[in-house]
């Protein structure tokens, strides 16, 4: 029982500050929490660390993946309470900063050894730090803090543009490592968070044709690399290449479509044991749930990221802000973007782009990140009344 | 800086929020609208997808995953060669053609598809069955069925894959041996690891399927000569043929080991026991209706300054060709029937046999050792000793020697002699003085294993009081330590056993005037490009403080035993001792309800000794008649001398 709201309950700049835990816990209004929320997040950590419990079972030793799964959600939940504590709208003033930092890691990351092939992460010993994952959030915040701050109004085209490059230089510099997964996401983001604030569809046309024009010079300039366009290829024709490229969309396929109704028990997918599916306790988790779980198992995982966005949507529409509305837009944008992209990819409807799923895939900067952006909504939910009621 | 400052002013308490008008309001409902349709869509798209693929295809997918098999095929690493000292390849490895099956990939056909191996074959089902039920590997792993078949079978497996699912026809590397049984039981046999094996050897890296050395240096040094097993992974369809390789790791070979035998002299070292033995065969037991069984006979040869084996010898023996790609039902049988004397016993190293008199050398140097008696000091031998409480239960010597020297006692092999010494050594421990005949022989390193580099060594067995009692703690009466115990250890009879080799360790030791250099048969192991990768240490096992005077005069003692009056001078009549003195004692050792087993052992050139030799012929009768020949031959070999047409027994003991 938290108590009773008491006055000092209200908003104050000196709250995050001020006294031991248990009073801030006693003043935080977390009984107006959206507690739906917290469940379908917290169901799909427990759920995301039994598949890849199942996943990687073969492995040596066989709890190796479990167990840091298992502290990487300990850690989530704890930043995900961070994420909730501190009223959201203080936020906003350090933005610029947050943002100047954030560019600083993606920049230092180019830096670090490259690990199969890319410069994703900056390793600090104890935990490698995968900045391009910060940086989703972070775009989320400075858009939201520079929409709101303009009073939604992306339809005029200069605000519209402005708000555009906030995300591309985030682009650029996560094209660099490289990461086309989160380099779309962002994509993703901008379009959603734009479409929100106010954007009018004339604009967007414009962006989406820019965007097909640097694509194309990208590829013209081979800024590409060689596999990404393989795999584009091979996702629109998927025969071209059946042994290499297609070889592991092929057996996921056949993981997902063999686990049939009820699947063939967790634990016991014949395609996860036989190691058919590489990274399938990564970008391939989906794979293993629709294997050995089967339709049923592959519907409640669906109906459960369904009630997160359906929180999530409520929350943007009942923020107290425009502030709050933006950041809920943001991150239902890209829950949903991964959702599709990478539940999609596992059965041949996406292009491979190695997009993670949110809170089922292996890894630790993915996971607290997710966490942290639950954090944020239950945060706009808790105090979307005004102060005093 | 100007959005940080409007934010900063926006922070503060009573100025949250961003108004709204109910027109912008209605517009971001809109908006958010959108975007919820968008999610909706994008999951019935998910869900439409999930529905197609698990429900209405679904049949079609679990065929494919059912047909979807990844195949692990494990390339046998060539196992390291196996050379001689000079660098003869004494086991080497060939590809041959195999027939193997996956247990895994046979499922319900698995009747139908031994039924038709067995014709194909011509093996017996059961005997496929076994095979697979015994290979306890559950996994992907193939299981050897048959070695070396036909290439017509391959071929025939290959074209009619279907029938056969699960079956590989492929080829191995096996081993082979040029030389058939020479060296057998220094090289060894290879099997399949066994369960229990398999629980220590995991960690190492070893595999239910795996075949490891079961004896001999292929067990001993298995770990350098098995290499590390390459796998290539294939992907199968339901039928077994093979559609695509996955990945391929090369397997890694393992090291070649060079041996301290000598192939020319091992050769010969074999020929010669088995004609020794034969002779043994044809000589008449004169206490006994029949002639001597010779059950089974050893040979070794040492170089007692490095501990090297040049050679070492079994018989009976075994051919080494019989155990590649499996050794049948029939042969095992044959291999293991009591009645075939146990040919796969190492009997050098393994068989425990007292050593009769040629343990007088450790008596004799005990003694002198403990002043109890001088080179020249003469004892009566007439054929009985009945000192003390031998009055009533004398003791007999082979022959009588009248008055004898403690030198010509060793020369003659005079028991009484050494029955005297046994009596005195009995009588001083009694009185707890000096140190007894038992710690002697153990200072001598006998009673305990040589840790050469073989497996299945025994320790043979020096008694003491203390052995005695805890030997029959369940008998008490015979837990009493008699003076009989102390006098018969003496002409090494009783209850103390010795190894052939241990033999020729003790004699190696005296050549080395106390030195007892640990014996081995690896001189080095290398790589595959011929680069000595680890060579065998001379390693100094123990070292006595022997009396020069005192050495000097049993080794002379023991150069007299291949002349004149000595116990093996008939046989080595026209050896050129003068040149090459042989020390050499000849020994016929007693075990009870069996034909006595003869000993000779011997080093030479005595006052720089190059090889010790030491032959142990069981059941086959005299030390100087049976085994001292055998000894001869070798000696001859080793110092390239011209071979004595017909050699003479000795007779004697």
């Amino acid at each position: 029982m938290m108590g009773r709201v008491s006055g000092s309950a209200e908003f104050s700049p000196g709250l995050v500050r001020s006294s031991a835990p248990k009073e801030i816990m006693k003043r935080l209004p977390f009984r107006k929490m959206d507690k739906v929320l917290l469940f379908a997040a917290l169901a799909l950590g427990v759920f995301g660390v039994l598949m890849i419990f199942s996943a990687t079972r073969a492995d040596n030793p066989s709890t190796y993946y479990l167990k840091k799964q298992l502290m990487f959600l300990m850690v989530a939940m704890l930043v995900m309470f961070l994420g909730a504590a501190f009223d959201y709208r203080r936020i906003m003033p350090y933005s610029k900063i947050i943002y100047a930092v954030t560019l600083l890691l993606l920049l230092v990351v180019l830096f670090f050894p490259a690990i199969g092939g890319a410069h994703r992460w900056i390793n600090l010993g104890f935990f490698p730090v995968q900045p391009s994952e910060i940086a989703k959030v972070v775009v989320i915040l400075v858009m939201a803090t520079f929409i709101a701050d303009r009073h939604m109004e992306m339809g005029s085209n200069k605000e519209f543009l402005q708000a555009v490059c906030i995300a591309a230089g985030m682009m650029f510099f996560i094209f660099l490592e490289p990461d086309l997964g989160v380099t779309l996401s962002v994509f993703a983001i901008m379009i959603g968070m734009l479409l929100v604030g106010g954007a009018r569809l004339k604009q967007m046309a414009v962006l989406m044709g820019g965007t097909v024009v640097i694509v194309a010079a990208a590829i013209g300039l081979k800024l590409l690399k060689a596999y990404q366009i393989t795999r584009l290829l091979v996702f629109i024709n998927p025969d071209m290449d059946p042994l290499h490229s297609g070889y592991n969309l092929m057996q996921s396929k056949i993981a997902i479509g063999s686990g049939q109704l009820v699947g063939k028990g967790l634990f016991n997918g014949t395609q996860t044991n036989l190691k058919f599916i590489p990274e399938h306790h990564t970008d391939f988790i989906f794979s293993v749930v629709g294997e050995e779980l089967g339709f049923i198992g592959g519907v409640i995982l669906l109906a459960l990221f369904a009630l997160l966005l359906w929180r999530a949507l409520k929350i943007a529409v009942t923020a107290r802000d425009s502030f709050g509305t933006m950041i809920a837009t943001g991150i239902v944008v890209m829950f949903f973007f991964q959702i599709l992209v990478n539940i999609g990819m596992t059965m041949g409807i996406m292009p491979i782009t190695g997009v993670p799923l949110p809170f089922m895939s292996y890894g630790g900067s993915s996971l607290i990140v997710n966490f942290f952006c639950v954090g944020l909504l239950l945060n706009i939910g808790m105090r979307r009344f005004p102060q005093g009621t | 800086m100007r959005l940080l400052k409007r934010a900063g002013l926006k922070i503060k308490p009573d100025e949250t929020g961003y108004k709204r008008t109910d027109a912008s309001q209605e517009s971001l409902q809109r908006r958010l609208a959108v975007l919820g349709i968008i999610v909706l869509v994008g999951f019935a798209v998910l869900f439409s997808r999930l529905w197609f693929m698990q429900i209405v295809s679904g049949n079609d997918y679990r065929k494919k995953a059912e047909g979807n098999r990844i195949r692990e095929i494990s390339i046998e690493a060539p196992r390291g060669r196996i050379l001689d000292r000079n660098g003869k390849v004494l086991v080497m490895n060939r590809q041959a053609l195999t027939i193997s099956v996956i247990p895994a990939e046979m499922q319900d056909q698995k009747d139908v598809v031994i039924q038709r191996l067995s014709k194909l074959l011509g093996m017996g089902e059961k005997q496929i069955a076994n095979k697979i039920e015994k290979s306890q590997s559950p996994n992907q792993r193939a299981v050897l069925i048959q070695s070396d078949v036909g290439e017509e079978i391959v071929t025939y497996v290959d074209e009619h894959q279907s029938e056969f699912p699960g079956v590989i026809a492929g080829t191995q590397p096996v081993r082979e041996y040029p030389y058939g049984s020479l060296a057998a039981h220094v090289i060894g046999y290879l099997g399949e690891i066994s369960p229990e094996a398999l629980k220590t050897k995991k960690k190492e890296g070893y595999q239910a399927g795996d075949e490891i050395g079961l004896s001999g240096v292929e067990a001993t040094y298995d770990s350098e000569l098995r290499g590390k097993v390459g796998m290539t992974k294939l992907e199968v369809d339901a039928n077994g043929n093979s559609i695509r390789e996955i990945s391929n790791v090369e397997p890694h070979s393992g090291e070649n080991l060079q041996l301290t035998i000598d192939q020319d002299v091992q050769t010969l070292v074999e020929a010669a026991l088995k004609s020794g033995v034969e002779a043994a065969r044809t000589m008449q037991d004169p206490n006994s209706p029949k002639k001597y069984q010779g059950t089974g006979a050893s040979a070794v040869v040492l170089d007692p300054k490095t501990g090297e084996v040049i050679a070492m010898a079994s018989y009976p023996t075994f051919n080494l060709n019989d155990f590649t790609g499996g050794i049948s039902q029939q042969s095992w049988q044959a291999l293991t029937d009591p009645k075939n004397m146990y040919p796969l016993n190492n009997r050098a190293i393994m068989s425990e046999i007292p050593p009769g008199s040629t343990f007088k050398v450790v008596t004799a140097l005990s003694a002198l050792q403990e002043g109890i008696v001088q080179p020249n000091t003469v004892f009566d031998c007439e054929h009985a000793f009945t000192t003390g409480p031998f009055k009533d239960y004398p003791k007999y010597c082979w022959g009588t020697h009248h008055n004898i020297d403690l030198v010509n006692g060793i020369v003659q092999s005079c028991d009484v002699v050494f029955y005297t010494l046994g009596y005195q050594f009995y009588q001083r421990q009694a009185q707890n003085q000096g140190k007894p005949l038992w710690e002697w022989a153990r200072d001598f390193q006998l009673g305990k294993t040589t840790g050469i580099d073989l497996t299945s060594e025994m320790s043979g067995r020096i008694p003491s009081p203390e052995w005695k009692k805890e030997f029959n703690r369940n008998n008490a009466q015979y837990q009493v330590w008699y003076p009989g115990d102390t006098v018969n250890m003496a002409i090494g009879q009783g209850d103390i056993l010795t190894t052939p080799l241990q033999m020729a360790y003790l004699y190696a030791g005296i050549a080395n005037g106390g030195k007892f250099i640990k014996p081995h048969v690896m001189k080095t192991l290398q790589t595959v490009d011929g680069k000595v990768a680890k060579t065998a240490p001379v390693e100094t096992a123990a070292e006595m403080s022997l009396n020069p005077q005192m050495l000097q005069a049993v080794i002379s003692a023991l150069t007299g035993v291949v002349q004149g009056k000595g116990t093996a001078s008939a046989t080595f009549q026209g050896f050129p001792v003068a040149q090459i003195p042989v020390a050499a004692k000849t020994g016929t050792s007693e075990i009870a309800g069996k034909q006595p087993t003869a000993w000779f052992c011997s080093f030479a050139p005595a006052g720089d000794p190059k090889y010790v030799v030491a032959v142990a012929i069981e059941q086959g009768g005299h030390g100087g008649e049976s085994a001292a020949p055998v000894a001869r031959r070798i000696l001859e070999k080793l110092f390239n001398l011209k071979p004595q047409g017909q050699i003479q027994p000795s007779v004697g003991d």
